[in-house]
């Protein structure tokens, strides 16, 4: 088993390399670069620009550059070699091994180049609002998706199973920022009940993740949960309704299909209770896919709420990507592609192992 | 090879049936897709969904030219309302906020754009996704492990992410290079399928007799590979429409894909965004709606089609 997870985390390597030169030359060939800004100032002289590109490495040739970014090259130009730190070790080892300090491997992004804060401080402010919306998501859709598809298997072709899949249809074509566009109306516009945005009301409270905020939570902890709460209930069902329905129908299938298996009738004819063939028998064997599909789903859950957390001004990664954009704010942008590519590649691997560990009809050799 | 392709044009108007009256008892070879056809029209959603889609199809096609204002000259209201009108009987869907604007007339405009984009962008995807994962799934090997591996960091990286940084800095504004962009990545899922399909077929020996009768390799995946993979390449491209649909509305939605003077269910969307505070809901409500129909047409039809073309499922 180690060995298995050894070999394709090694797997992982070339994978990784090529969607880091894809982010590199998506960027390098997008326009608006760093030095563009100046372009409208008079008061920036060319020497000035010179002097810019000089600084922060421009002027040197793309594969150096791209070196420097990933963090194997000397960042200061007065390295040993391409992969040797000017410690003699390899430098793509994080800094208190021996390696570098400057550069993605070694978890420097660089700096935001509209907020000149580092890019690591603000994308890691995000993750928090990420995490929690996702996170309460992802427990009640995959809950409801489970008994949804179980429902719908067992009633197969009945009036529940066909309003469970007109149900997973129409969700499943809802565009998720018309959804919570709708939503805003009904619930915030209309009848005035749910905030139509933020993740915490500013009248009341302070602004989340600062210590004012902890020190707010500390006291009065029930008005901070509340009022979490309220604000999390719009954003929720919108991500609950769009991506309830693969799940849904994902359960559906995998329940059908142990239902119809030998064991099961096995059971069936010895006598085991109707209850106890479906929970025990069939369904523990249906839920081993639905794990890796889920595994599968985690990180664009993680990343692809930007629908979501633009609409409802939620203060995430996806808004953050949004805003990168919008500044062309590259180092900002790279640091959230890169994180997400890690992060979807890791949860490729894990769906595997997963699917090694509760399978044991699967080998890993 | 060629009469291949007849039955399933028939399939998509509606008005041919090539497959007769069913109480004929007669013996009667059906082709492959006179199969599927039969099995298609049997399905209930199936047919539902094709209404749904060829329905918002004929109005993305004729609606623009009955419809009593041009997008492009659209006349000043009588009474100035800023928030816009809600629908009334001279315009059903409303006015917009603003400029006050016929919503049902940005609405239709917007269906004959997005339905555009999202053909032709999915179509493009199913060549490019058919070339390169044919030749991937072919030749084996290094070209298949670097063809892959592209494919796999392109998947490892959010699509839509990458579409909004190209769109944002390459083509925003006009319609056909933000088609053209999604084209772009439209591709990869066909590629996996087509590839995974080469993969078992190429040891076939109707390709080994290829071979040795001296058919070049070009002829031998367009030939007779790639036709053996063409019901797991229509079902995806008919749902890459709902996908492309969807995925290009929120990019104009955003703001960073096609700009205002070409209407498309997006960015009508995006300009309702600052009236919604202001009680107008219509301009909101309809271009979304149209949205959820198209969408909801082409996934019944999707699955309808899954199941129709695929010899081992029961209907």
């Amino acid at each position: 088993m180690t060995r298995y997870i050894i070999r394709r985390l090694i797997g992982t390597i070339p994978t990784l390399f090529v969607v880091s030169l894809l982010i590199y030359s998506i960027l390098l060939i997008a326009p608006g670069g760093p030095e563009d800004r100046f372009a409208q100032n008079p008061k920036v002289t060319a020497a000035a620009i010179d002097a810019f590109r000089k600084r922060w490495g421009l002027d040197q040739p793309i594969p150096v550059q791209y070196c420097r970014w990933v963090g194997i090259c000397n960042p200061d130009g007065q390295g040993l070699g391409v992969f040797i730190s000017d410690q003699g070790l390899p430098n793509f080892l994080p800094g208190f091994l021996g390696g570098g300090d400057n550069g993605v491997l070694h978890g420097d992004f660089g700096y935001s180049s509209s907020s000149g804060a580092t890019v690591i401080s603000l994308i890691g402010a995000r993750v928090l609002p990420t995490a929690i919306l996702a996170g309460v998501s992802l427990i009640i859709w995959i809950l409801l998706a489970i008994g949804t598809g179980v429902l719908a298997a067992i009633r197969r072709y009945g009036k529940a199973d066909t309003a469970i899949t007109i149900f997973n249809y129409v969700g499943f074509s809802f565009p998720t920022f018309w959804l919570g566009l709708m939503l805003i109306i009904v619930f915030s516009e209309v009848f005035k009940l749910l905030p139509a945005g933020g993740m915490w009301d500013t009248r009341t409270v302070p602004i989340f993740g600062t210590d004012d905020y902890w020190a707010f939570v500390g006291k009065q902890p029930l008005t901070a949960f509340l009022d979490l709460g309220r604000h999390l209930i719009l954003p929720v069902i919108t991500l609950v309704f769009v991506n309830i329905a693969g799940d849904s129908r994902f359960v559906r299938a995998a329940m059908i299909d142990s239902l119809s298996q030998d064991y099961v009738r096995t059971a069936r004819a010895k006598g085991v209770s109707e209850r106890n063939v479906i929970y025990r028998h069939a369904l523990r064997n249906a839920l081993l896919p639905v794990v890796t599909n889920i595994a599968l789903e985690l990180p664009f859950l993680f990343a692809g709420a930007i629908a979501t957390e633009t609409i409802f001004s939620w203060p995430g990664m996806g808004l953050a990507y949004i805003q990168a954009v919008n500044n062309f704010d590259y180092p900002v942008l790279m640091g959230i592609l890169v994180i997400t590519a890690v992060v979807v590649v890791l949860a490729n691997l894990l769906a595997d192992i997963l699917y090694a560990v509760v399978d044991p009809r699967i080998s890993y050799g | 090879m060629a009469s291949l392709v007849p039955p399933i044009n028939g399939a998509m108007t509606e008005d041919l049936d090539p497959g007769g009256p069913d109480y004929d008892v007669q013996l009667e070879s059906l082709g492959q897709w006179q199969i599927a056809w039969r099995r298609f029209r049997r399905h209930r959603m199936a047919m539902i969904g094709s209404a749904l889609f060829f329905g918002m199809v004929i109005v993305g096609v004729v609606g623009p030219l009955i419809l009593k204002y041009n997008y492009y000259n659209i006349p000043v209201p009588d009474v100035h309302v800023n928030a816009g009108r809600p629908p009334s009987l001279s315009h059903p869907f409303g006015e917009t906020g603003r400029l006050q604007w016929d919503v049902l007339t940005l609405v239709v405009n917007g269906i004959r754009y997005s339905l555009l984009i999202g053909l032709i962008a999915s179509a493009m995807g199913a060549v490019i996704g058919t070339i390169v994962g044919g030749v991937a799934g072919y030749f084996g090997g290094w070209t298949d492990t670097i063809l892959m591996r592209i494919v796999d960091a392109l998947l490892a990286l959010p699509l839509l992410f990458v579409i909004l940084v190209f769109t944002k800095f390459l083509g925003s504004g006009n319609w056909i290079s933000v088609t053209i962009i999604f084209g772009l990545f439209e591709w990869l899922g066909i590629a996996r399928l087509v590839r995974a399909v080469m993969l078992s077929l190429r040891e076939e020996e109707y390709v080994d007799a290829a071979r040795a009768a001296g058919i070049s390799d070009r002829r031998i995946i367009f030939r007779h590979l790639v036709p053996n993979a063409l019901s797991p390449i229509i079902v995806s491209t008919t749902l890459g429409v709902a996908g492309v649909i969807i995925g290009e509305a929120f990019i104009s939605f955003l703001g960073f894909g096609v700009g205002f003077d070409t209407p498309t269910l997006g960015n009508i969307l995006a300009g309702s965004l600052g009236f919604i505070s202001q009680g107008n809901w219509w301009w909101a409500f309809f271009p979304g709606m149209a949205i959820v129909v198209i969408v909801l047409g082409i996934n019944f039809m999707g699955d309808g089609l899954r199941d129709a073309l695929d010899p081992r499922a029961k209907i």
